[in-house]
């Protein structure tokens, strides 16, 4: 589904991604670890299209098609997810405004029927209750005056609304605690299928124990040195990034 | 005339051609009007063109005005252009007193509206003695205005009309007057003035609206609404800028409210090549309140000057100001908001706010807040900002799969949005969506 070949970017003249692979497909969750300053937001970055942060070298498709051609709002739609570490604030743009325009404009690229007021709010909704939101934040500015743990909801929330086919999730349980990093992962969780891939970028090993990893990878500078099973995430726990970067 | 070269005495004067005395109105007793127009026009012939140094008019580009020699549009055409005018947008208003006017001239018969109980509305031309002692006492109260526009449309003025709301009327029927400048084959100047009296305790709800026909032909339209509020009373403003491209307009708001009146105004400005408006409100009294919210949109090469004047002359008095402007293609914009507060006005409360979106580089805005304080137990704020469209708003909007364009015209919308919720109107507010929509779509 995801194949990154020899990837390397660079952020203001310094090369950050210096060659990266990396095969993800359908249904599997990988999970990216690393140190500070090893890579692991500029490579969603470099995915989504985020200007500054550019590809110079290598090759990224989803199914087969180039992304880095592409802008930002062509690979959303084409199904490729970026959860924020630090989502904006967008006051005097609702949630709901939001939510719609991007829902219409992606299920138009696919060739999926609009829907309808009505049906558009229903399942809103619900997504809002999956994630543990109040209904009345869909009347509120884009992530304005929201906590750390609401704005991480409204990430997930977003995924769910738009049921894209590859999600990369920055850092999401960054400044989390317990229970709202339990209803991330549950969110995450009810949104497995066998026709969706996950990128878990994570610092710390104990999201994996929500969210189970099929592969764990581990980034430094801007390389993946290292690839396994779960099990490698608690090795790396145990020993420390830089005994890793040694052996 | 004096001595100096006023730019009217120079080889190119744009208005003698029409500045004739005493042709005014209709009747003898109309003679009245000619005094008052006699001295703007000496003032107006005293004054000289302002330039660039002069702060009041620096960053209007007046040069439209040499090389033309400006008419009055003709009388006959314009009652001709009444008859076939183009459909043109109305505010479906429930409740509205329509008054229609042609390049400055009312066109409705008054004798045909039944007006509901408590309002007047006169013609100047029919004014009786009472109604002229008003009339006079608005235009002296700007005599010391020097500006040479309102002279000049004072100087021009053949008529106008009086509105006045009787103590504790409260009007349920909105007054809803609608301009149109319908351009002719030669550079023209139009005049136009309202004064509104509102007695004690009433309450009155104004609309105006104004539109021109796209022409090549430069159109300049000169008006003034000023406003006398009595003790009490409420008046709700709407005033909406809609004219084509071609247009020019000069024009000013001047309102004085005396004890616990409350003014709520609502200003936009869309249209014209240049569109200047001053808005001066005065608290004449205690405890009076003033609320300006205003919206200016320049697209294109367009120009638009707002340019405020607030004075709390007696303490206890409020005023909430916000303008809020996005300057599109090659545009410029201009906010000089000032707020002087007298000696004697302990506890005056004031705020000012002005934000400024600029959407291409090319795009231009000149915004001074001024606050004047002589008393010293005041509340006073003011700020501004220039800004343009956040990259880290527009690429979350993308991520989302929103295109850029798209991206761009939601937040600049978002931008003003709030603003119109101040309107409290859902009828003008439905009807300004449809032309949000217009300029959201030609402005790239």
């Amino acid at each position: 589904m995801l194949s990154i070949n020899n990837l390397h970017a660079k952020v203001e003249e310094k090369a950050i991604l210096k060659g990266i692979s990396l095969e993800v497909k359908p249904g599997e969750i990988h999970a990216i670890m690393g140190p500070n300053g090893s890579g692991k937001s500029t490579l969603g970055y470099a995915l989504s299209g985020r200007e500054g942060y550019q590809a110079t070298d290598g090759s990224a498709t989803l199914d087969g098609k180039d992304l880095l051609s592409l802008d930002a709002d062509e690979r959303a739609k084409l199904g490729l997810f970026l959860a924020f570490q630090y989502p904006v604030e967008i006051p005097g743009v609702s949630n709901m405004e939001f939510l719609k325009t991007s829902v219409d404009a992606t299920r138009e690229y696919q060739n999926k029927p609009a829907l309808d007021a009505v049906n558009f709010m229903k399942r809103a909704r619900e997504k809002c209750k999956a994630v543990n939101l109040d209904q009345n934040f869909l009347k509120r500015g884009v992530n304005e005056g929201f906590s750390g743990g609401e704005k991480k909801r409204n990430e997930i929330m977003q995924m769910m609304m738009l049921e894209p086919k590859v999600c990369i999730l920055d850092e999401t349980d960054s400044g989390l605690d317990i229970d709202a990093l339990q209803v991330v992962a549950d969110g995450v969780n009810a949104c497995r299928s066998p026709e969706r891939s996950f990128v878990i970028v994570t610092h710390y090993q104990r999201l994996l124990d929500y969210i189970v990893p099929d592969y764990v990878h581990v980034l430094s500078d801007g390389k993946i040195i290292r690839s396994g099973g779960k099990e490698l995430a608690l090795e790396l726990e145990d020993k420390g990034y830089s005994w890793i970067e040694q052996h | 005339m004096s001595l100096t070269l006023s730019f009217a005495e120079r080889k190119q004067l744009p208005f003698s051609d029409i500045l004739k005395f005493p042709d005014s109105g209709v009747g003898e007793n109309f003679t009245w009007l000619s005094k008052i127009r006699e001295t703007a026009f000496t003032r107006f012939c005293d004054a000289t063109l302002p330039n660039r140094k002069v702060e009041h008019w620096k960053y209007n580009d007046l040069n439209f005005l040499t090389g033309q020699a400006y008419k009055l549009p003709c009388p006959s055409s314009s009652s001709e252009q009444s008859l076939s005018k183009p459909l043109r947008a109305k505010i479906p208003l429930d409740n509205a007193l329509e008054l229609d006017f042609i390049d400055g001239v009312l066109i409705t018969e008054l004798n045909n509206l039944s007006l509901p109980q408590g309002l007047e509305v006169t013609s100047f031309a029919d004014a009786n003695n009472d109604q002229q002692q008003i009339i006079k006492t608005h235009f002296k109260k700007q005599s010391d205005s020097k500006n040479l526009f309102v002279d000049l449309n004072d100087a021009l003025c053949s008529n106008g009309i009086l509105i006045r709301v009787d103590a504790k009327a409260e009007l349920s029927a909105a007054i809803y007057l609608r301009y149109f400048s319908s351009g002719s084959n030669e550079a023209s100047v139009t005049s136009n003035r309202v004064i509104v009296e509102l007695g004690e305790a009433s309450f009155l709800n104004l609309i105006e609206q104004f539109e021109s026909a796209q022409s090549n032909q430069a159109q300049l339209s000169l008006q003034q609404t000023s406003v006398a509020l009595g003790d009490n009373s409420q008046l709700k403003h709407c005033r909406l800028n809609l004219e084509a491209e071609s247009a020019q307009q000069v024009s000013a708001v001047r309102a004085s409210l005396a004890k616990s009146a409350v003014f709520n105004g609502f200003y936009l400005g869309l249209g014209s090549q240049l569109n200047r408006t001053d808005i001066d409100i005065a608290h004449t009294d205690q405890h009076a309140l003033a609320k300006l919210t205003g919206i200016y949109l320049p697209s294109n090469k367009q120009a638009i000057d707002y340019h405020t004047n607030i004075e709390h002359q007696q303490p206890h008095c409020k005023t909430r100001e916000v303008f809020r402007g996005i300057i599109a293609d090659q545009a410029s914009a201009t906010f000089n908001g000032k707020i002087h507060i007298f000696q004697d006005a302990q506890k005056s409360d004031a705020q000012l706010n002005n934000k400024n979106l600029l959407l291409t580089n090319q795009a231009e805005v000149n915004t001074k807040p001024e606050l004047e304080i002589y008393a010293d137990d005041v509340i006073c704020a003011h700020g501004a900002t220039v800004a343009q469209l956040d990259n880290k708003s527009l690429y979350y909007m993308q991520s989302r799969g929103i295109n850029r364009e798209k991206a761009r015209k939601i937040l600049s919308f978002a931008f003003i949005r709030e603003l119109l919720t101040h309107l409290e109107d859902d009828a003008i507010e439905g009807f300004l969506s449809s032309k949000f929509s217009g300029y959201l779509s030609k402005i790239s």
